[in-house]
């Protein structure tokens, strides 16, 4: 080794931790960490949102998994569609374990005093025998006992049978317990208020309030006519002890006993698959979000590096001129920025870990599950992973710049930036770990497309803002020098060397491009669902409608002047069993088409093409038709399935596996709210199997409450679902959801103040200056704060409307791509974004520079 | 031990390119202190900075204890001064993070020395110091961190020291002290000194005076 390498490798990460270390100690003029707050604060935040995010929705999950009994109400679920188990099927199961059967459907109820049928609401009734729960405990009000709540008594007004309902039906029809209700063709009393029900997340999306009552009293009410859309769920609870392989193997054998028999079979680790994807589609979601949190808090991490090298330019240009190389000056504030991040590692971590423990405590009682609280290494891994690779991605600029000070800066004085970049090893370090934090995003993704496609969007948004604090501060020098001593100032700090234009567009327009994007998204979402709908949209949707009652039902309402736009198809439920071939959980569906695979879906069967809808393949079949079974598909999903013309899939209907040919792809607008099927069947033999109707139509508001009472009098089986009513029980989640979002986006936009602040501290003694300069030549407070005010205006505009578009762009490319709904531009959303973005700006820069108003001038004139 | 043949410094400006140095030819002895006087902006400074390795020539030669710049890239030039070259400031330029002590035992860190804090503190002690190891420069009078910067520059033995201007911020009685100082322990380690100074008389304590004008040297005594 040549006497220059060895003296090279002697400047090692050794010495440079040793002088690392003497730099970070406490001196006499100086304090431990000054100037790295800010650094630690949007580090840590960023890496506690995506650690705190991860380690809930993980709780969460795991919280199902543990209560997988309670929720999925046994071991093992199964269920049936349309029918209830045969014998048969019945006594395998019994074979197995302990077997409770519970059944659910939608069905109208009223008040049975009401004979003028006012009123009549929806509910989600649910059957329920002596076994029920097998696990967990329903809660009822005044303590009472399930089985007591629901025991039938003889009346002199005949047999009055017992249930439990909901708060939420109690409230709408302003009832007590006690009250009477008329449902079908029986009376219920309800005994209490169904408090808590073990089970209630097992199922979809419910539409209406609970209403709990007896097998019994359900079949007496004549609501289980053949083709009626019930749910016949048999639970299973085995036997003390089974592990979870035993019970894995209970599922197979079930599965394999009766292979078309159209069971939906899950177990207890996955009692709900569709809350779980909820959670962890929300998870990486709102790990998206502070991802975004973690890039704009990147802007201050290397701000809060460049002004700290800054403050160290006369010790790098010392070392420098001692014999210190450039790589070896990198490598001593290399080593302090890896242990603040570390720091900041630590403290983020060790919050977001605390989240759902924290969660637990104080809004436990909010959530759906009890949370399983342990630490969870895989989110917090990942926050790991996301934080070390941004902050490497932000300090690598400013550190690779530390090699180009040069010890002339010692002699001169001089302070203009240096603006040449960094070396290429810099360069590629820093693409690197941009790439790294991309394909860290897509590795826990289960939407890898979502995930990189939010990549690219903050990356555009990162480069659209970056351009446009470049345009501002060409436009501010074309603009000349204003002869208003304010502009002018404001026009001067905005060019200067050193300027905050970069971080401050950056910071306040990152945070606000996701802010406006989730606005208009939320916007557009309350717009579809709360009466700004399309014309085309039904006001009501009539189910279970059985065969012989559509035409007297169908001749009624075209008689009715009130009633327009009615359609109706007969409707069944089925689960495609296989696709070319291939049993469904083997097909591997692009993820946007996965959900037609899943569980059972509506189908129905037509002899012409439904109106609305365009073929783009194939054909439709004659009106006459008689051949084998064929199917019309929407073209996204059957794509979606990897379907051609002529390809087969195979369906359960009814316990009896059905196989049909492609026959064409049509397209269908699912915006337009109104009834939409993926699958069309040729008629036969779906139109001789059991299967009751649907119906759509639009009912003027004066006729509302006439037609709802027609109806529950005429047809008490039929359900009446008000897609008003629906949409606002949505809405309600949704509301919920909103705020949990914009709770997160809060986030990032406080990583974004917190930037906007560390740009304020690292640019205040200029301020000070100029504010003292000014006041010396006679510039009043009120002066001198408005040229300020102009500068983080002007800042502050730029940052929002490049924001504002970019935020558009996103919520239309999420609306009209992934939800395929109907972009609504809404102008007044924005402008109240724009607005709130330039305010903030504006007041936050003002709070920074307020103390360099303050400032003395003698003592800032004396020290310069 | 110096030398600089036609020697040209142009330095680019906004207004157009500066010729600081110009033409300049010089040579130095080993053990010899050279005193560099001359009005301000007369480019004694960026002569200090060309002869240290910092600034590059833009056109002649310069060699240094044996080396010739020319052929050194700026790594190498960092390497050369960790054992060849101590400099002195006017504004002392100590590490603010670090004790007297850890100050002048960098350079000898620097270049891998592992008994760098017993030579650090024996220098410390000899320059006056040796109760003010553990002191930060902000706790340190200004002569006392001039000292602390001879002690650094000359830890590790160059063959020769730069001071420019050392007594600049230093009233006249510390600033003859320093002096004393640089003149006494650059004669008693042979080292060749280099000492700019607007102080006619402090030039002439040296063994050869220089004065610079408009970047070139007016005459030698």
């Amino acid at each position: 080794m040549s006497d220059e390498n060895k003296q090279a490798g002697r400047l090692g990460w050794g010495l440079a931790a040793k002088l690392a270390r003497r730099e970070m100690r406490a001196t006499p003029d100086s304090r431990r960490f000054s100037g790295f707050r800010i650094f630690l604060l949007c580090l840590t935040l960023g890496i506690f949102t995506i650690a705190g995010v991860g380690s809930l929705s993980s709780a969460l999950v795991g919280g199902m998994v543990a209560q997988g009994r309670a929720i999925l109400g046994g071991d093992i679920d199964l269920r049936l569609v349309h029918r209830a188990a045969f014998d048969t099927e019945r006594r395998l199961i019994e074979t197995l374990g302990a077997v409770s059967e519970v059944a659910t459907m939608r069905a109208m109820v009223r008040v049975a005093d009401d004979t003028s049928f006012e009123e009549t609401m929806l509910v989600e009734a649910k059957a329920v025998d002596g076994l029920y729960p097998l696990y967990g405990a329903v809660e009822l009000s005044g303590g009472m006992a399930l089985s007591d709540a629901l025991v039938a008594r003889d009346t002199p007004q005949g047999k009055i049978y017992g249930a439990v309902a909901e708060q939420g039906l109690l409230d709408r029809l302003a009832i007590q317990t006690g009250t009477r209700l008329a449902l079908g063709n029986i009376t219920v009393e309800l005994r209490a208020v169904l408090r808590h029900e073990p089970d209630r997340n097992a199922g979809g999306f419910p539409l209406a309030p609970r209403l709990m009552l007896t097998h019994e009293a359900l079949i007496a009410a004549g609501l289980l006519r053949p083709g009626a859309l019930v749910n016949y769920h048999y639970r299973l609870k085995l036997p003390a002890g089974a592990d979870n392989a035993a019970v894995k193997a209970r599922v197979k054998a079930i599965g394999e006993a009766f292979p078309t028999a159209g069971w939906r079979i899950r177990d207890r680790s996955d009692a709900s698959p569709s809350m779980r994807r909820f959670i962890e589609r929300l998870g990486l979601f709102l790990t998206l979000v502070g991802l975004t949190a973690l890039v704009v808090g990147g802007v201050g991490v290397g701000n809060a590096i460049t002004a700290y090298l800054q403050k160290r330019r006369e010790t790098i240009a010392v070392i420098k001129a001692l014999g210190g190389t450039g790589r070896f000056i990198f490598r001593i504030y290399a080593v302090q920025i890896a242990a603040l991040s570390c720091l900041a590692l630590l403290f983020g971590l060790g919050l977001g870990a605390a989240v759902p423990f924290l969660v637990q405590a104080f809004v436990g009682d909010l959530l759906p599950v009890k949370l399983a609280l342990t630490l969870y290494p895989e989110p917090l891994l990942a926050a790991a992973g996301f934080g070390l690779l941004a902050a490497a991605a932000f300090a690598l600029w400013p550190l690779g710049r530390v090699e180009l000070i040069p010890v002339t800066r010692l002699f001169r004085g001089d302070t203009d930036e240096a603006t040449a970049w960094p070396a290429k090893r810099y360069m590629l370090g820093i693409v690197l770990c941009f790439v790294g934090l991309g394909a860290l995003a897509m590795m826990i993704s289960e939407r890898r497309d979502v995930a990189l496609w939010f990549a690219i969007g903050v990356a555009l948004s990162y480069l659209a803002l970056r351009g446009a604090a470049g345009l501002l501060v060409f436009l501010a020098r074309r603009a000349g020098r204003p002869r208003q001593p304010e502009w002018r100032m404001a026009l001067s700090n905005i060019t200067r060397p050193n300027a905050p234009v970069r971080a401050v567009m950056l910071s306040i327009g990152l945070s606000v491009t996701l802010l406006s994007a989730i606005s208009m998204v939320d916007g557009n979402i309350n717009a579809q669902i709360s009466g700004d709908l399309p014309e085309r949209t039904p006001s009501f949707f009539l189910m279970d409608i059985a065969p012989d009652q559509i035409d007297p039902l169908m001749t009624a309402m075209r008689g009715n002047e009130k009633v327009s736009k009615i359609e109706s198809a007969p409707m069944l439920r089925g689960q495609i069993l296989s696709v070319k071939g291939v049993p469904s959980a083997e097909v591997k569906p692009h993820p946007d088409a996965a959900w037609v695979l899943r569980g059972d879906r509506g189908l129905t069967y037509a002899k012409t093409m439904p109106p609305g809808a365009s073929l783009v393949e194939g054909a439709w079949w004659p009106e006459d038709y008689a051949g084998p079974l064929l199917v019309s598909f929407d073209a996204d999903e059957a794509r979606g399935l990897g379907l051609a013309i002529g390809d087969e899939i195979t369906v359960n209907v009814l316990g009896r596996p059905l196989t049909a040919k492609l026959a064409n792809m049509r397209v269908v607008d699912w915006a337009s709210g109104g009834m939409n099927f993926v699958m069309v069947f040729s008629p036969q033999p779906l139109a001789s199997a059991p299967h009751t109707h649907l119906v759509s139509m639009v009912v003027d508001e004066s006729g509302e409450a006439a037609f709802a009472r027609s109806l529950a009098r005429d047809y008490p089986n039929v359900t009446l679902i008000r897609v008003k009513e629906a949409l606002a029980t949505m809405r309600d989640v949704l509301t919920n959801l909103g705020l949990g979002i914009r709770a997160m986006s809060g986030l990032t936009l406080l990583a974004g103040i917190l930037v906007l602040a560390g740009a304020m501290a690292s640019g205040h003694r200029a301020r000070v200056y100029d504010a003292v300069v000014m006041k010396v030549l006679g510039a009043t407070r009120k002066r001198i704060m408005l040229a300020f005010a102009l500068e983080y205006a002007l800042m502050g505009l730029g940052a929002a409307l490049i924001a504002a578009a970019v935020g558009t762009l996103a919520a239309y490319a999420l609306i009209t791509g992934p939800m395929q709904a109907e972009f609504v531009f809404l102008p007044m959303t924005l402008a109240l974004t724009v607005f709130g973005a330039v305010s903030l700006t504006v007041i936050l820069g003002l709070l920074g520079t307020y103390a360099a108003l303050g400032a003395p001038a003698a003592p800032v004139l004396r020290s310069q | 031990m110096i030398t600089i043949e036609n020697l040209n410094v142009t330095l680019p400006s906004r207004a157009g390119d500066v010729n600081i140095l110009r033409g300049l030819d010089l040579q130095v002895a080993a053990g010899e202190a050279l005193g560099l006087i001359g009005p301000s902006g007369s480019g004694k400074t960026t002569l200090l900075m060309v002869l240290a390795g910092l600034e590059p020539a833009t056109q002649g030669r310069v060699e240094v204890a044996g080396h010739d710049y020319g052929q050194m890239n700026e790594d190498a030039l960092a390497r050369f001064r960790r054992t060849h070259v101590g400099i002195v400031f006017q504004s002392f330029h100590l590490v603010p993070t670090m004790t007297a002590l850890e100050n002048v035992a960098l350079p000898l860190e620097l270049a891998g020395q592992a008994d760098s804090f017993d030579k650090a503190a024996a220098l410390l002690d000899e320059v006056g110091l040796s109760d003010r190891h553990d002191h930060y420069p902000a706790q340190l009078s200004g002569g006392e961190q001039q000292r602390v910067a001879l002690a650094r520059a000359l830890v590790a033995d160059p063959p020769v020291l730069f001071a420019d201007e050392p007594t600049g911020n230093l009233d006249q009685k510390t600033g003859q002290a320093i002096m004393d100082l640089i003149l006494g322990l650059a004669k008693a380690r042979g080292t060749t000194l280099v000492l700019i100074t607007h102080d006619a008389s402090l030039a002439a304590r040296c063994d050869r005076t220089v004065t610079m004008r408009d970047g070139r040297f007016e005459d030698a005594s």
